[in-house]
């Protein structure tokens, strides 16, 4: 256990001091600044008639703008930010991070003083999934600023209640739960080739066709067994979980998204189940990956 | 420390394949704990592969390796928590020389402290701060020694340590191989460059194709060299004749006033005598000694044509 705790605190100061990691969350912060400002501009400017949004939004977007902009949905906001773009930052860091050990040389750096492998592993599992915890804490602390000033603006909340501070921890929990998968694939793919290319690029590659499986709902519409195998894909359960997070601080995600229609999600239990059986795969995958020889040299 | 007798390093027949080549062919080394120990062969000679397995990051298609007393496939934690080790000095380059050397004690779960020791013994104390990606050649070489020296081990594993430096840095780097080596711990490094193998080491193994194709004692191996090479002051003819008809001397080479003597080396003083008794004016005379490079070229040459014969 010692051990671990020394490796995940190496890894740590690996990924924070990286100026990958830093860009990444200047990012990520800075989009959703800008999309939750968007979307109170936009009830703002419709309520005072500056510019024909009437015409473009219907009342339902607009009112899930404000409550995205507003307290507790800007709370809901921040957790879909964080399942949404995060999701893509999350597996361009952990490919990099995993990658990177490979096409820098310093697995063997590292193999020759500490060789136990799986503990390496789970090291760097670890420190990521902390810093994502971490980057998903100040992503809050920032979405709770953000809603105390755009809560104003839209005539909504400007302070979260009770309820919602409650509700925090548990999507906190399923946040980062969610993130696991692809954390996990991007350092299966990293670890499986050996480059931070195929973690970075096959992670992001898996998600371009994830945003495709989504066309396989027409089939999914055409019932059983269509409908279950499409229930199994991991986009659709990771829905499921995501849009959990918008209900439990009032938003309604179907309204801007249609793939996230609570009917053509699998349930919550057998969503957990199938993350969890992915994120096992994934895991076994680079477990068994990280054994093989560390060739190098010159 | 190991047990009294206990060799530092100790290799059955370890061997490793990739598809249908054989890259190291049951290799067996014994590194007496307390000696500097030069792995020589030439690129490709399977150096690093060898290395690698004793570090436990390749596995061996066959054999076994103990560091310390300890088996490296076995018990992995326990056999390199007494090593350092330097393979290529690869390191993170968004960090800093001492932020490097602290991600490593903390994976070591070694005290941070040591850090500046390691770059000050190194020669990089001023330096610590600068980005691993601005060092130079030298300095990522010097790096790698200090991470490798980071745990205080008693066996340094270390891969071509001078690659890259200028004679200077190499200098420094021998000296630094010969202070820890003075204090009773262990030094296996790889070389392809026989010089710095014969000043540095007090034992040498030679890899040649993936064999080890001898070890032992550098001073066993340079030890029975042939030949006196003696130059006169005129009378070069009779001098020659003279030699010849010296019992024990097998032959003599007339170059001008430049004699080559086909005799034991240990008999230069004697025939020195026997010619300056004849009256012969002797201006130099010296013994000819093995270099380690002749013992190499014989070694390779010889089982080349071995080869040759059996194909």
């Amino acid at each position: 256990m010692s051990q671990l705790r020394a490796l995940t605190r190496a890894e740590w100061m690996k990924l924070t001091r990286r100026p990958l990691t830093r860009g990444l969350l200047a990012v990520f912060l800075g989009v959703l600044a800008l999309q939750s400002t968007v979307y109170a501009l936009a009830v703002v400017a419709d309520r005072a008639g500056l510019i024909g949004l009437g015409g473009a939004f219907g009342p339902a977007q607009l009112e899930e703008y404000r409550r995205r902009a507003s307290f507790p949905g800007i709370v809901g906001a921040v957790f879909q930010h964080v399942n949404g773009l995060g999701g893509v930052f999350a597996v361009i860091l952990a490919g990099a991070a995993m990658g990177s050990e490979y096409d820098w040389g310093t697995l063997r750096t590292q193999l020759c003083r500490t060789p136990d492998r799986a503990a390496f592993l789970v090291a760097k599992l670890t420190a990521l999934l902390l810093l994502l915890l971490a980057a998903m804490l100040l992503a809050l602390g920032f979405g709770l600023g953000l809603g105390a000033v755009l809560g104003a603006l839209v005539g909504g909340a400007g302070v979260p209640d009770a309820a919602t501070l409650a509700a925090i921890p548990p999507a906190l929990a399923r946040a980062l739960f969610v993130l696991l998968p692809y954390v996990l694939l991007a350092v299966c793919l990293a670890t499986a080739r050996g480059s931070m290319l195929a973690g970075v690029a096959g992670g992001l590659v898996y998600l371009v066709f994830e945003a495709g499986f989504g066309a396989l709902a027409i089939f999914a519409a055409l019932g059983e067994p269509w409908r279950t195998l499409y229930g199994l894909t991991i986009g659709q359960n990771i829905n499921s979980l995501t849009a959990l997070n918008g209900h439990a601080f009032g938003l309604r995600p179907e309204v801007l998204a249609e793939g996230v229609r609570a009917a053509t999600l699998p349930p919550a239990g057998q969503a957990t189940i199938v993350v969890a059986a992915y994120c096992l795969v994934f895991l076994a995958v680079a477990v068994k990956c990280v054994r093989r020889d560390v060739a190098g040299g010159r | 420390m190991p047990g009294s007798g206990t060799p530092a390093i100790d290799s059955e027949q370890l061997t490793k394949r990739f598809g249908t080549h054989t890259v190291v062919d049951g290799v067996s080394l014994a590194v007496p704990a307390g000696s500097v120990f030069g792995f020589l062969g030439p690129n490709g000679a399977g150096k690093t592969t060898t290395i690698g397995m004793l570090l436990g990051l390749v596995r061996p298609d066959a054999g076994r390796a103990r560091l310390l007393g300890v088996d490296v496939a076995t018990e992995p934690v326990a056999a390199l928590r007494r090593v350092g080790a330097m393979v290529e000095p690869a390191f993170w380059s968004y960090l800093s020389g001492r932020d490097n050397l602290r991600v490593l004690a903390r994976a070591g779960g070694l005290p941070e402290s040591r850090v500046d020791g390691a770059l000050e013994r190194v020669g990089l104390g001023e330096r610590g701060s600068d980005r691993f990606s601005a060092y130079s050649r030298g300095m990522r070489q010097r790096l790698g020694l200090a991470a490798a020296l980071l745990g205080d081990p008693e066996l340094l594993i270390v891969d071509e340590p001078t690659d890259g430096l200028d004679p200077a840095g190499q200098r420094e780097v021998h000296e630094l191989i010969r202070s820890f080596a003075g204090a009773g711990r262990t030094v296996f490094f790889s070389s392809h460059v026989l010089s710095e193998v014969a000043q540095v080491c007090d034992r040498v193994g030679i890899l040649h194709e993936g064999r080890l194709v001898v070890q032992g004692r550098v001073a066993d191996l340079l030890h029975g060299g042939t030949g006196v090479t003696v130059r006169v002051a005129g009378e070069a003819g009779r001098a020659a004749a003279l030699l010849r008809a010296t019992i024990g001397v097998a032959g003599v080479e007339q170059d001008g006033e430049l004699l080559r003597v086909d005799a034991p080396a240990e008999r230069a003083a004697e025939l020195n005598a026997l010619l300056v008794a004849r009256g012969v004016a002797v201006t130099d005379i010296h013994a000819n000694t093995r270099h380690l490079e002749d013992v190499f070229l014989e070694l390779t040459r010889g089982i080349a044509r071995r080869r040759g014969a059996s194909a």
